[in-house]
């Protein structure tokens, strides 16, 4: 039994020591040398093509990057102009006050035409476009005066219960905070009034316009 | 971004529910935690320039919960994910954008968010 194990043992290394050698041979380098790649002597019309397409993708990638760049670090402020001085004005906005600095570069438009710092009037509603210099101090890029608007939609959106329906007038009373308010349907309204139902709790979209509410969307709740 | 964001966000608001309270039963009590977030609006951000006319809203909000989104061009209604994210795509109208996001919570309660955002096609250099 021992000599039959002795044998295998001596069997088994003498196959590994046989293997070794072979493992190395044929790791050995005795392949042939790749070979070198042909270079030509004189540079091809494709070669100066694709070297200028590259050259054009790299500028145009990199004007697209500067332009992404630029525009994160903008900032849009809209308010209404409290002070002007020379190359300086400021501006309320969300109930903070901004001092908002000009350059000449900085373009000034009012009533579609460019101006001057001078055009600016207090009270001029405006839109600044520039950099944030300080926490309430704008480098500006742009002012735009913007025109005060006067008939203002106001959309909100608020949890109402249905108080009444009218399915043929096409209107509806909902309780608001506990107040019964008349509503028609807007013009551009998805609301579907056959499967609304008095009591029903609904997430309601309503536009108030001259003094007239509507609901434009309703999703009960 | 918006996942660190989403991540810190978990961890600085969590709200252990009133469920939380051991039970007789349970010799070791094990706490259910509920992840209340707070409505924010990851994207657009607030006072941002935008050159696109339209853009894609991002927000956390209460899980399960709807939001309305309300724009000067588009108004509509956003379901919350379970995991308290919404998203929607909004047009942008040129010059100043108010965009409002309401949510509508599971208790009934609405809470509100504004951002403003102004679209130019021309930035001078």
């Amino acid at each position: 039994m021992i000599k039959n194990f002795l044998k295998l043992f001596y069997l088994s290394s003498s196959l590994i020591i046989l293997a070794i050698p072979t493992y190395i041979y044929a790791a050995s380098p005795t392949a042939t040398p790749s070979a070198t790649p042909k270079v030509s002597a004189t540079p091809t019309n494709l070669e100066d093509k694709i070297k200028n397409l590259v050259k054009e993708n790299l500028s145009a990638t990199e004007s697209n990057l500067k332009e992404s760049i630029n525009l994160k670090s903008l900032v849009g402020y809209v308010g209404a102009i409290k002070t002007i001085s020379a190359g300086n004005i400021s501006i309320e906005s969300d109930q903070n006050i901004f001092q908002v600095s000009t350059t000449d570069k900085t373009a000034i438009t009012k009533s579609g035409t460019t101006g001057k710092i001078s055009s600016l009037a207090i009270t001029d509603k405006v839109i600044v476009i520039g950099n944030l210099v300080k926490e309430d101090i704008i480098q500006a890029k742009m002012i735009k005066v913007i025109p005060e608007e006067t008939d203002i939609v106001e959309t909100n959106a608020v949890i109402a219960n249905i108080y009444s329906i009218d399915i043929k007038k096409k209107t509806l009373v909902l309780t608001i905070n506990k107040v019964q308010m008349p509503f028609t349907l807007s013009k551009k309204n998805t609301v579907k009034l056959e499967e609304l139902k008095p009591n029903q709790n609904i997430f309601a979209i309503t536009k108030k316009y001259q003094g007239k509410d509507s609901l434009t969307r309703a999703k009960i709740l | 971004m918006f996942g660190i964001n989403l991540a810190n966000n978990s961890v600085s608001n969590p709200v252990i529910s009133e469920d939380s309270t051991p039970s007789a039963k349970n010799t070791t009590p094990t706490p259910t935690v509920i992840i209340k977030k707070s409505l924010e609006i990851i994207f657009p951000q607030d006072h941002s320039v935008m050159t696109e006319t339209s853009t894609t809203l991002r927000g956390i909000a209460e899980p399960n919960s709807t939001v309305a989104v309300i724009t000067e061009l588009n108004d509509l209604f956003v379901d919350v994910s379970p995991e308290g994210t919404f998203s929607a795509q909004i047009d942008l109208a040129s010059g100043a954008n108010t965009i409002k996001v309401v949510q509508a919570g599971i208790d009934n309660t609405t809470k509100d968010i504004s951002i403003s955002v102004i679209q130019t096609n021309t930035i001078s250099e």
